[in-house]
């Protein structure tokens, strides 16, 4: 059997199918499309050469398109740990490919920190902590594409109208009661894993968590939709459609969810070594506010392991001028870009049980790379 | 269903993915993670404890419920029919993005049957695919 060249036909066909498959009458503009399957360690070869035939076709996006995060740096400092130069050479093709169709090599699963992104705007985003992000917090409409749908929504412009995209399906299904006081990051992970596993892809909405900054928010969601194909999550007083999706929630709580539940949840995810060997912090990678307070937090102090932080060559860039990135180095910390926690040096360096304070990373490095983390609060994987 | 020797019997399927094929088929009734449950050189199924471990799939008519799991299975699709390890049709009883993408890319023939399909067909029935008129047709019972 002969494979076919990518084409902009198969990208109208890839279209065309999930419309048909979905049941969906038409399509729908959209705003901007980020495209997941970047990392060459999870689309090896034929991932690499389909982008580059698609690439070489001459399809071009027609919006915004950003990128997922790869598993290595490919910058000027690409080889300071000594990754395989066939692995780096392998993840530069891939962004080179991409970027030759029009997408912009923001290599991170946090795009909303790359481009505004508006209320109501219909959008194909892949990486599912992003699309949890843009329909919660941003209020933003995508469904939960693949890299492959993404680009193909990128370069023709549309995406099928239907599920997260119709307002009906918005509405939350059940009410999900929270009594368990103030949360850090890492239970605020349990929490949402906790949420995705009772709930699969049903809509919720959540109250009695309290206040609630961008990292809780964003740990919370990206263990959801790890758990489960979680697209929205209502949260009182946080997110962007909370009043009216309020209104129209069951009256009654369908789960209450306590302290004892939360922790519980906290240590299936957490293979809990008392001795970590690392830090690993930035999944979904940090924002600029919160390098700023790892910064403030730290500020002169040493610390006593290997501290990876994961974010955005933007970010990053952002975070040296401010001078937060220098703070956080002379305190021993190593800033990485274009790259996850799923990266492909922590093999490289022999390192076994980091901690981390994402609920998300925890299940990744303990089922996809069979690793022993610990799921703890930034402060606590930084040995305050 | 017992088709007993030589039976045959057919059943209308929506095209997905239009193509025609013919084949030995390999029928799973669990759905099927592309990625890390199926090695996309040699073809065979891996996944821990899955129903149809250490099947073939190439060049095989591939039937199950629908896919499961990460995105990245579709590339693993595309892998499959570059290495020539690709299934020659794929049937599934319900839609699943991650299997439709991958054999729009891959070129691989996908038709979606009705539920009890999967209840009357079994691994080394002669299936033909005809993705263009939506039939499928079963033979039990290799001349």
């Amino acid at each position: 059997m002969k494979v076919p060249k990518p084409s902009y036909e198969t990208m109208e066909k890839i279209i065309e199918v999930l419309r048909y498959g979905s049941g969906a009458k038409g399509c729908v503009p959209i705003k901007s499309a980020h495209v997941s399957g970047v990392s060459y360690a999870n689309i090896k070869e034929a991932g690499m050469e389909f982008l580059e035939d698609v690439a070489k076709s001459g399809v071009k996006v027609k919006v915004a398109t950003t990128t997922n995060p790869g598993c290595a740096e490919i910058g000027a400092r690409s080889n300071r740990y000594g990754l395989d130069k066939e692995l780096i050479e392998n993840q530069r093709r891939i962004v080179r490919a991409l970027e030759k169709i029009g997408a912009e090599a923001t290599l991170t699963c946090t795009p909303y920190e790359c481009r505004r992104v508006g209320f109501g705007e219909h959008v194909a985003w892949a990486e599912s902590s992003a699309v949890a992000y843009a329909n919660s917090v941003l209020g933003a409409r995508s469904n939960r594409e693949s890299g492959i749908s993404a680009l193909a929504s990128a370069v023709t412009g549309k995406t099928p109208l239907y599920g997260m995209h119709v307002a009906k399906n918005r509405v939350p299904k059940a009410r999900v009661e929270v009594e368990a006081g103030e949360l850090d990051e890492a239970r605020m992970g349990a929490l949402g894993y906790l949420l995705g596993a009772k709930l699969g892809s049903e809509v919720a909405f959540l109250s009695g968590v309290g206040r609630c900054d961008k990292t809780k928010i964003k740990c919370l969601l990206a263990a959801a939709s790890t758990a489960a194909p979680v697209s929205l999550v209502h949260v009182e007083g946080v997110t962007a459609e909370e009043e009216w999706a309020g209104k129209l929630a069951p009256r009654r709580a369908e789960h209450t969810i306590g302290m004892e539940e939360i922790e519980e949840q906290r240590e299936k995810l957490s293979f809990d070594s008392a001795d970590p060997d690392c830090a690993l912090i930035g999944c979904p990678h940090l924002s600029l506010e919160e390098l700023a307070r790892l910064a403030e937090e730290n500020s002169g102090r040493k610390f006593g392991k290997p501290a990876f932080l994961f974010t955005s060559r933007r970010v990053a860039e952002l975070a040296r001028r401010k001078g937060y990135a220098g703070k956080l180095e002379r305190s021993g910390a190593s800033i990485l870009v274009d790259t996850c926690v799923m990266w492909s040096g922590l093999g490289r360096l022999g390192l076994e049980r980091p901690a981390t304070n994402s609920a998300k990373a925890c299940f990744y490095l303990r089922n996809a790379m069979g690793l022993k983390p610990k799921l703890c609060s930034a402060r606590d994987c930084l040995g305050a | 269903m017992d088709l007993g020797r030589g039976g045959r019997f057919s059943v209308k399927a929506k095209a997905i993915v239009g193509g025609r094929a013919e084949g030995e088929s390999v029928c799973s009734p669990q759905p099927i993670t592309f990625f890390g449950g199926v090695d996309p050189k040699t073809g065979e199924v891996v996944e821990e404890g899955h129903a149809i471990r250490g099947e073939r799939i190439g060049g095989k008519v591939l039937v199950f419920p629908c896919g499961k799991g990460s995105t990245v299975g579709s590339y693993v699709l595309y892998a499959l029919a570059k290495n020539g390890s690709g299934p020659a049709a794929i049937v599934n009883t319900s839609f699943d993005a991650i299997v439709a993408t991958g054999c729009v890319v891959s070129g691989i023939p996908l038709l979606l049957a009705p539920g009890h399909f999967l209840k009357r067909v079994k691994t080394g029935d002669m299936i033909k695919v005809d993705g263009e008129r939506g039939r499928i047709e079963v033979s039990r019972g290799k001349a």
